[in-house]
């Protein structure tokens, strides 16, 4: 299986914030999730691979091609959604079409109209009258309408309501039924990667800290509940990160069987993508 | 699979983003045609079209900033460059439509009134004039955003507004043979402008990040 996207060693300096070598590969065929809290580092990833920010170092291949060779190439395989829609309040869904048909060699006028259709989006209608919802409808509409082979979502879903969150899922869903299709989701609702991602990947501090099948995450990491004493006796190599409260100490473990094994009397409780998220942004490195 | 027009289609979204402002415009052209022309006020209103051609792409980079477009832009299949060549084609579409209208308004005045009709030399002059302005806003718009750019505006329509009222306190208002080879330099030296307007906006919005 080839990958969509392999990003390796990615960089991108800001006088207040970095990304430090963002190294992660998304096979074809499959969703993952992009991790991590506000200002983690998420759009600034998207924003540098795609080249709207300049890297600093590291290579970026998105089908096997290098992006700065293969740019427009790429570019025209690819669909992407950021957080605010980003056609003009004057318009409308039926201009959209107009402008993006003469942009897009592939653009697909009655696909799009299904879509519309679909999501209730009237033609007519001024982007201004539109609601939060709608809007993003129609940037997901926008990004499917010229058959793309990769999605690139960045936070799409926040700021809906669980109804819409839904019925966009669904959408994705459907979108990986072809098994040369992909999406890389960035998003800090970790409930809608529990629903629909394969490999999550988590940012923290401008750092990837995990990237893995979400099975295999969910089945090999555990969290320890000790006291501080229980804790100061343990082997720290098996762990990850540490937070501590009046209660005691919470542990991320990188696996958990291992550990069970070695303390078979200590509690280990299983992970949640939520709970591994936290855990990185509110704990620290052990 | 049909071929792909980028520039059009990034031109189609200015136009049809620009259809409000356009109609107000209109507008504003109409009544201020009606109360000037009457006048033989008609400098005027060429001085009011060629300042409507520059400020239509500003407004659409300002509405650009507005809905973050650039951002979405650069993830379509068109580069860098073919983004600030779009605003100059766009700019450029705006001065030849506002350079003919002027021309018909002078040519129908000459038809009714050959003895107050308009020197060519003040159209190509009032030409110079919004062309240079162009020129000059573009790269400040992309430097410095719509935001700050606003304000650089005004300063450079002043600048305008003290060179043609300096014009006039030189020369007058009456066409001399001297004065049409110095316009037509000028007018040279505006399309001269714009090319090396055109070079400096790439080498901008080529570092620009968004």
């Amino acid at each position: 299986m080839s990958d969509a996207i392999c990003v390796e060693k990615l960089c991108k300096q800001y006088p207040d914030f970095s990304l430090q070598d963002v190294s992660f590969c998304l096979p074809k065929g499959s969703i993952m999730g992009f991790i991590g809290e506000n200002g983690a580092g998420k759009t600034t990833t998207i924003k540098t691979m795609l080249g709207i920010a300049k890297k600093t170092g590291g290579s970026v291949k998105l089908f096997g091609l290098d992006f700065a060779d293969h740019e427009k190439e790429i570019k025209s395989r690819i669909g992407v959604v950021f957080d605010e829609c980003s056609f003009h309040d004057t318009l409308t869904a039926a201009d959209v079409a107009k402008i993006l048909g003469k942009i897009y060699a592939d653009w697909d006028d009655p696909l799009y109209l299904r879509y519309l259709r679909q999501f209730g989006l009237p033609e007519k209608k001024k982007i201004k009258e539109y609601s939060r919802g709608m809007k993003m409808k129609l940037s997901i509409a926008a990004a499917l309408s010229h058959h793309p082979d990769l999605l690139i979502l960045d936070e799409p879903t926040s700021g809906l309501d669980p109804v819409v969150r839904e019925e966009i899922l669904d959408i994705f869903l459907e979108f990986i039924q072809d098994e040369e299709h992909a999406i890389l989701l960035s998003s800090h609702i970790t409930s809608d990667l529990d629903k629909i991602a394969d490999y999550l990947t988590f940012i923290h501090e401008g750092k990837i800290v995990l990237s893995k099948s979400k099975d295999e995450l969910l089945e090999d990491l555990g969290i320890l509940k000790c006291s501080r004493e229980e804790f100061d006796a343990l082997d720290k190599k098996s762990f990850l990160t540490c937070r501590t409260n009046q209660f005691g100490c919470e542990v991320l473990i990188k696996d958990k069987k291992e550990f069970i094994v070695r303390h078979p009397e200590m509690i280990v409780d299983p992970v949640s993508t939520e709970s591994v998220m936290l855990m990185y942004a509110r704990g620290t490195a052990v | 699979m049909k071929p792909a027009f980028l520039l059009p289609g990034l031109m189609l979204k200015d136009l049809l983003n620009l259809r409000p402002m356009g109609k107000t415009l209109l507008l504003m052209f109409f009544i201020f045609g009606i109360i000037f022309i009457p006048m033989g006020n008609i400098m005027t209103v060429y001085f009011l079209l060629m300042i409507f051609a520059a400020l239509l792409p500003m407004t659409s980079l300002s509405m650009d900033d507005l809905a973050k477009w650039d951002r979405y832009a650069l993830t379509m299949p068109v580069t860098r460059q073919e983004i600030v060549r779009s605003k100059y084609l766009l700019m450029l579409v705006f001065f030849v439509i506002a350079f003919l209208v002027s021309g018909t308004i002078a040519a129908v005045m000459m038809y009714l009134d050959p003895s107050n009709a308009t020197p060519l030399w003040f159209m190509l002059l009032v030409a110079a004039l919004g062309i240079f302005y162009g020129a000059c806003l573009i790269p400040l718009l992309y430097k410095f955003g719509s935001e700050k750019a606003r304000y650089l505006m005004f300063v450079l329509m002043i600048a305008a507004g003290v060179f043609l009222v300096g014009w006039f306190a030189l020369f007058g208002e009456s066409f001399t043979g001297d004065l049409l080879p110095f316009v037509l330099t000028l007018d040279a030296a505006s399309i001269a402008a714009v090319v090396a307007s055109y070079f400096v906006s790439v080498r901008i919005y080529e570092k620009k990040e968004f």
